[in-house]
């Protein structure tokens, strides 16, 4: 046949002698045979098999040929199997004509003549074999039509392409056209993806310098407040009920309050003791120890810290492009604090090492941020639970500490303060995760670099000192760091947005 | 007897449908003796049932394999007995049915006899 086996006749009679008969008859001519002993069982093997043309008797108890051959007919994989009748109907025109209306291919009498069955399964045979063949060509060009359907669809990726594959292999003019054709959607493909990677980094480099920029803002507000009278944990208090009331109000007002789930509130929970105790507790004390700049390069390996862990779990790919963008950015942070060394020389002491704890706790923060926050939860309300739960670790620890703030305090210049820490917390917060939902937890943790340059950045400001080209040396380094660490790889098929018809 | 009963032509061209080999055409008479006994009962059992299109099927069969080997007057009455099933109720089936079965014992007695080298 046209895939170069021998053909295969099943042969349907309910008459054991004639189905041997029948048997050495078509392997007399070359072709192999199988037997069924009614229509049901011939139908059977026909769905389960492969044959290229059926010898069929009329009469045949419970499902007689007449049955078959219209199942046969309705079938649209089984129709293309020419049938040749063979009965002792010869003399029944009435019979013959159904049996050829029905779908039969030809009709043969029971003492058929060998020279006249060989010719009609030949002639069959060569029919299905020109059958075989169109169909295998409309298949190839199904393969095409599917693959442009795809592509007009705008939805396709390397393996939605994959019928194309094999098609394009072959050298003949389909085969061709699916090689062009494949190379071009491919082309296209790829374009795509770099189009929305490029995107990607502009919109995490936006969404950090936002981030960077406010949380930047925090440690001279931080010095503001210190100054009107207000003490680390007191403030932490009002801090929080402040940016939880105004989040909480917020997202109340835009009606998009989240229904809770129990694995939601001990995420909130467990997110505001991180921040809420863990960090500020470890800041103030290594804070106390350790001299603030050499405090800021210790917290800006949090993104190597973050890398490390997600290279690990593979939630992101690790490459040496994205390790040596890293350390561009360490070294920028570095740059940018030798430039503000002048007298301070402090030595690296058992301090330092001990401080090491301060970005492992903050990469702890991006990495369940980025891994177990409930995606649901609207990111300014998920900040406002988190702040809410933070108040409740907060006020116990400012009584504890003897360092609460009476409220008549807040009507002054620290009430004002307090508003704008709340306000910067929250956004500082809220755009990190959209942050982390664009660019992926290692690029986010690029912010404790970003951070850093904003606080020179601020300090410099705020001191009305002018920008060094040390300073402009590093913010470029940290800039570049970005550019190499690159966002995180999408993993959501790419959807081309063209019209490719006028 | 043989020649009276078994039309040696018949055979010959079964035996030509075949492919020429003797041994399977011997295989195929032998099959055909062994299964009268059992289409014999099987219409007197559509007769006994008054099943005249099941009698219709088996009379065509045996019919089939009686014109294969040649038992012209097997064939003949298995013939008539298929068309009167067909048409309608047979005509005094019992009788039809004994005088088949003395014509396939005949037949089966002749091929039993026959001389394989002259087909």
């Amino acid at each position: 046949m046209s895939d170069g086996r021998q053909a295969s006749i099943l042969i349907v009679d309910d008459n054991s002698l004639n189905r041997k008969k029948l048997k050495l008859a078509v392997k007399t001519l070359g072709y192999s045979a199988e037997l069924a002993e009614n229509g049901a069982q011939a139908l059977d093997m026909l769905k389960g098999g492969q044959y290229d043309a059926m010898l069929l008797d009329l009469l045949m108890p419970e499902m007689d040929g007449f049955e078959v051959l219209i199942t046969v007919d309705a079938d649209d994989v089984l129709r293309d199997i020419p049938v040749i009748v063979i009965s002792d109907l010869e003399g029944d025109a009435e019979s013959v004509s159904r049996a050829l209306s029905a779908g039969a291919e030809d009709f043969l009498p029971k003492g058929f003549d060998p020279v006249i069955l060989n010719a009609r399964l030949t002639a069959c045979l060569r029919k299905k074999h020109f059958r075989d063949q169109e169909l295998a060509y409309f298949k190839r060009v199904n393969a095409l039509t599917d693959a442009a359907a795809q592509i007009e669809a705008g939805r396709f990726d390397e393996t939605s392409l994959a019928g194309l594959e094999q098609e394009s292999q072959r050298k003949d003019p389909i085969g061709n056209l699916a090689s062009v054709f494949k190379g071009m959607a491919k082309e296209i493909h790829a374009r795509e993806v770099r189009l929305l990677e490029r995107i990607r980094l502009l919109q995490g480099s936006v969404l950090l310098v936002v981030v960077a920029a406010f949380s930047g803002l925090t440690p001279s507000l931080s010095r503001m407040a210190s100054g009107y009278g207000s003490t680390p944990f007191g403030l932490a208090v009002w801090v929080d009920i402040c940016a939880a009331l105004l989040a909480l109000g917020f997202v109340i007002v835009r009606g998009k309050f989240p229904r809770l789930q129990m694995s939601d509130l001990t995420f909130f929970a467990s997110w505001a003791f991180l921040v809420g105790i863990l960090q500020h507790v470890t800041v103030f004390y290594f804070a106390e120890q350790v001299e603030a700049t050499y405090l800021t390069m210790v917290l800006a390996l949090e993104s190597m810290l973050v890398f490390c862990y997600a290279a690990l779990c593979r939630i992101e790919k690790a490459s040496l492009k994205r390790i040596f963008g890293l350390f561009v950015g360490f070294g920028g942070i570095g740059v940018g604090l030798l430039s503000r060394l002048n007298d301070s020389g402090g030595e690296a002491n058992i301090w330092l090492i001990g401080a090491l704890i301060l970005p492992a706790i903050f990469a702890l923060e991006s990495i369940a941020l980025s891994v177990k926050r409930p995606k649901n939860v609207d990111p300014v309300a998920a900040v406002g639970m988190m702040f809410a739960f933070s108040v409740a670790f907060a006020v116990p620890l400012a009584l504890l500490s003897e360092q609460w703030i009476p409220v008549n305090q807040l009507y002054s210049a620290l009430g004002i303060v307090v508003l704008a820490l709340a306000v910067v917390s929250i956004v500082s917060n809220a755009v990190y995760i959209l942050l982390l939902e664009v660019a992926g937890v290692v690029f986010a943790s690029q912010v404790s670099y970003g951070a850093a340059i904003a606080g020179i950045l601020w300090g410099m400001l705020l001191l009305q000192e002018r920008l060094t080209v040390w300073a402009w040396l590093a913010i470029g380094l940290v800039l570049l760091g970005m550019y190499l660490v690159e966002t995180k790889s999408s993993d959501k098929p790419v959807r081309i947005q063209r019209n490719y018809r006028d | 007897m043989t020649e009276d009963t078994i039309d040696i032509t018949a055979l010959a061209k079964l035996k030509d449908v075949i492919g020429g080999d003797m041994e399977d055409l011997k295989e195929l008479i032998n099959d055909f003796i062994a299964s009268v006994p059992a289409q014999i009962a099987k219409m007197q059992a559509e007769v006994d049932n008054q099943d005249w299109a099941a009698l219709r099927i088996a009379s065509h069969s045996c019919k089939s394999n009686g014109r294969d080997m040649g038992a012209t007057a097997l064939t003949a009455l298995c013939a008539e007995l298929e068309l009167q099933c067909k048409n309608g109720v047979p005509v005094d089936p019992a009788a039809q049915i004994a005088a088949i079965e003395t014509a396939a014992r005949n037949a089966a007695n002749a091929l039993t006899a026959l001389d394989l080298a002259n087909v």
